[in-house]
């Protein structure tokens, strides 16, 4: 159980979080908000990236995350396959070309991440989190740069990739997600 | 436009060569200045004697091992620093203070306490470590901080991190550290020699033209040298593109 207790949270004098508070047991949670409201910032609370002005952050020794961060943060001068490969020991070249062709155009594999387009990098960011080895999925705003048809898409990989891990995505748009727990941030 | 390239750079080497020449015949004095034909003529006969080359491999070995130690300890030590505050705060004066000794006083120091045959390499070593030092620790303290966390989060095994996250950081800093140390590295190295005359160097070679009043062979050890250098930083280039790649 992922805990955060009387949160507050202040960048540069503006304070992003004041007294938060939320609980992630199991299966999906959607953060949900307008943008600015701090989604980003509780995510980075639970990844330990960041530390809290006030109150406490609750996580199990030894959890293992895997995490589609906002601004993708891929090896951009790598393949989509080094990208996926180089944070998953466990997984193998068939693997996960497999699941890239599941979300993206089959040479994509081979291609270097920073050739990508914006919505392609996306999915490669996700399709890297959902085959890492974790206790705990976090997937920051995912479907950015998405249209209907591959958000759609990437919706479906995420359920089938999940496997029972606690889910928790960012997200100001609930569509296809309405079986998550809402979690309101303001 | 390879080509084209090439030919402007001969063209370039020529016009010199000719204004070497032109100022050689102005002159009109060996000792003062050689000209280029004179500078190649001495280098031929140097080149029949067996010891010149013995004298060029072994100022180029101890140089090049000097500029090894150099890296290991300063990549190896900006590591360190890159680590610990305290142990970049305690290195901080040492290598301010190694920055701005004058290289004779390193060569005196050397003399002393290694005798003539060792300067080459202490002195190329200690100017070849603050310039990698400084150049490595910049390039770990600029790699992207978000990417590092990501690393974190997914728990990249060390040698992933190193060749997929520093390595891409830190390219452009080990190549303009690399540039810059063997050159100087060279220079001191051999500036060490002409002081402690260690026999069979490059150093010593020039010493001897110089009390002889052979201009003409100083320049020709002076080429060997430059040429020297400029093949060996090409190679180590090479090698660290093919490394980096």
């Amino acid at each position: 159980m992922i805990e955060l207790k009387n949160i507050t949270k202040s960048f540069d004098d503006k304070k992003v979080l004041d007294s938060f508070s939320a609980v992630f047991e199991e299966g999906g949670y959607l953060l949900k908000g307008p943008s600015g409201i701090g989604k980003t910032t509780c995510i980075l609370l639970i990844l330990g990236l960041i530390k809290p002005d006030g109150g406490e952050v609750s996580i199990p020794d030894n959890t293992r995350f895997a995490v589609c961060f906002q601004e993708n943060r891929l090896l951009e001068k790598e393949t989509a396959l080094t990208n996926i490969l180089a944070v998953n020991d466990n997984v193998t070249e068939e693997a996960a070309k497999s699941a890239i062709i599941e979300l993206l155009p089959e040479d994509t594999a081979d291609k270097k991440a920073g050739e990508l387009s914006g919505g392609m990098k996306r999915r490669l960011a996700v399709i890297r989190a959902m085959l890492h080895d974790s206790d705990v999925v976090i997937l920051d705003e995912p479907f950015t740069g998405l249209d209907d048809a591959s958000r759609e898409q990437t919706i479906a990989f995420i359920r089938k990739y999940l496997n029972g891990r606690l889910l928790i995505i960012t997200s100001h748009d609930e569509r296809g997600l309405d079986d998550l727990k809402i979690v309101n941030v303001d | 436009m390879k080509n084209k390239r090439y030919i402007r750079i001969a063209v370039i080497v020529l016009i010199w060569l000719a204004i070497w020449q032109i100022l050689a015949v102005v002159i009109n004095n060996s000792i003062l200045l050689s000209g280029p034909v004179e500078t190649v003529m001495a280098l031929i006969s140097l080149c029949s004697d067996p010891s010149f080359f013995m004298s060029v491999g072994a100022t180029i070995g101890k140089v090049l091992l000097g500029f090894l130690t150099g890296l290991v300890l300063g990549t190896g030590l900006a590591v360190l620093s890159y680590r610990s505050g305290l142990i970049k705060d305690f290195l901080s004066p040492f290598v301010s203070v190694i920055k701005s000794i004058p290289i004779v006083s390193f060569i005196i120091i050397a003399l002393i306490w290694a005798g003539s045959s060792n300067v080459t390499l202490i002195v190329s070593s200690v100017i070849s470590f603050p310039i990698f030092y400084k150049n490595i620790l910049e390039g770990l303290s600029v790699t992207d901080r978000k990417m590092l966390d990501m690393a974190k989060v997914f728990q990249m095994k060390t040698s992933k991190k190193i060749r997929y996250i520093y390595l891409p950081s830190l390219s452009s800093h080990i190549k303009s550290a690399i540039s810059l140390a063997i050159g100087m590295a060279f220079r001191g190295g051999i500036t060490a020699e002409v002081v402690g005359q260690p026999l069979r160097s490059i150093g010593n070679g020039l010493y001897r033209a110089k009390i002889n009043l052979a201009t003409s062979e100083m320049l020709a050890w002076t080429l060997v040298a430059v040429l020297a250098a400029f093949l060996i930083e090409r190679l180590i280039s090479f090698i660290v593109k093919k490394v980096l790649k």
